[in-house]
């Protein structure tokens, strides 16, 4: 799956952001925030295809996690950014 | 053909107009005349045809009971838009403008629209012009109270022009700013000004005046009154559906992200859940100005 086009993480008074812009997100008007770990895989997923599996393995790179927790919480969070029509198949 | 030259928010625009009959017709744009200037930021020419074809719109705004907007590219590289005053009417004008909105020339269709069309073209041009130097257009019912004045937001028909009424029956020394679309300016030495603008929705307030921006209130409607502070993330949430959609470029959604920013991070912002009673205007007033 892919991020949609539009989505532009921002840095927000010292916080992580999801804004809708450009001509495909003229009726998104709403910002969603991230921590700091799902900005990261934002930052390294924002052009690339990626799978609950590419994810984890960016977890497993940069922090001390087992791989079962790291494909726990890529799968969440996929979820997470499906549900808020974020990302596409 | 015949230019003249208005200060909005401290920025020079000019405009020129083929059919100078309608110069009396815009009234709202006279407190804001200014003398003819070099240093202007956008130039809009009415011309009598534009050569370009309509492309196909890369974005099209037509919810019901508002304008209709849509925005495309032409092969050249122009920015070209349609606009009419309804979502199911017939285009009233289309519009050409260069890539970063400083010149622009539009066209007339329906005559019996030229104000709406004047009206529209320029606060769009404005809007997109004007938001990568520091000014967000901003849908709110602005009322001014000891030199400063404080922003009211909602979506259409949550009450911010009755709020903002109500103000004015109940508390003394205040005064109506603007009633729909005031421009705030992020100054580059840190000053957040809010300034009247030659659009006022349908309450006829055209004023050249620039207040420091005390607070921003949120309007929803509820079966009580009760004020909230939000915090800056919230702050940013609550002013960003309220300013210009029209981010077709990056350099658009960067001004107007910094601009915004600026603003949740230095002024006071509130949610007000109110009946649209006297006591709803004296608690947003107690709350912000003590």
């Amino acid at each position: 799956m892919r991020i949609k086009k539009g989505f532009v993480l921002r840095e927000l008074l010292g916080e992580h952001v999801i804004t809708g812009e450009g001509v495909e997100r003229v009726n998104f008007n709403k910002i969603i925030s991230l921590n700091s770990t799902a900005a990261y895989l934002w930052e390294s997923v924002k052009d690339a295809d990626f799978t609950a599996e590419s994810l984890a393995d960016l977890l497993t790179e940069k922090y001390e996690v087992s791989k079962e927790r790291a494909l726990e919480d890529s799968q969440a969070l996929i979820d997470a950014w499906k549900e808020a029509e974020l990302i596409e198949d | 053909m015949s230019a003249r030259f208005f200060d909005i928010a401290g920025y020079a625009v000019s405009l020129s107009l083929e059919d100078t009959v309608l110069w009396e017709r815009l009234s709202n744009m006279a407190p804001f005349e200014c003398g003819p200037s070099s240093d202007i930021v956008l130039d809009a020419r009415q011309v009598s045809c534009i050569a370009e074809k309509e492309p196909e719109p890369l974005l099209v705004s037509a919810d019901e009971g508002f304008p209709r907007i849509t925005i495309g590219k032409t092969v050249s590289g122009k920015w070209f838009f349609t606009m009419a005053p309804l979502h199911n009417r017939p285009t009233s004008c289309i519009c050409t403008a260069s890539e970063d909105f400083s010149t622009a020339e539009f066209q007339i269709i329906d005559t019996h629209s030229s104000i709406f069309s004047i009206n529209n073209v320029m606060m769009l041009l404005y809007a997109l012009r004007t938001a990568p130097l520091g000014c967000l257009e901003v849908h709110a019912s602005v009322i001014m109270k000891e030199g400063r004045a404080v922003a009211f937001l909602g979506k259409s028909g949550t009450g911010k022009s009755t709020h903002t009424r109500l103000w004015q029956e109940n508390i003394p020394e205040c005064e109506l700013l603007n009633d729909d679309n005031p421009v705030v300016r992020c100054h580059a030495d840190g000053r957040i000004l809010i300034y009247g603008s030659p659009w006022s929705g349908k309450t006829p307030c055209y004023k050249k005046i620039a207040v420091p921006l005390a607070a921003i209130v949120r309007l929803s409607q509820a079966p009580y009154n009760k004020i909230e502070r939000l915090n800056g993330l919230q702050a940013y949430a609550c002013l960003y559906p309220s300013v210009s959609a029209y981010r077709p470029e990056r350099k658009v959604a960067d001004g107007i992200h910094d601009s915004l920013s600026r603003v949740a991070a230095a002024v006071p912002c509130f949610h007000l859940e109110c009946l649209p009673d006297a006591d709803a205007a004296k608690l947003s007033c107690k709350t912000i100005y003590g």
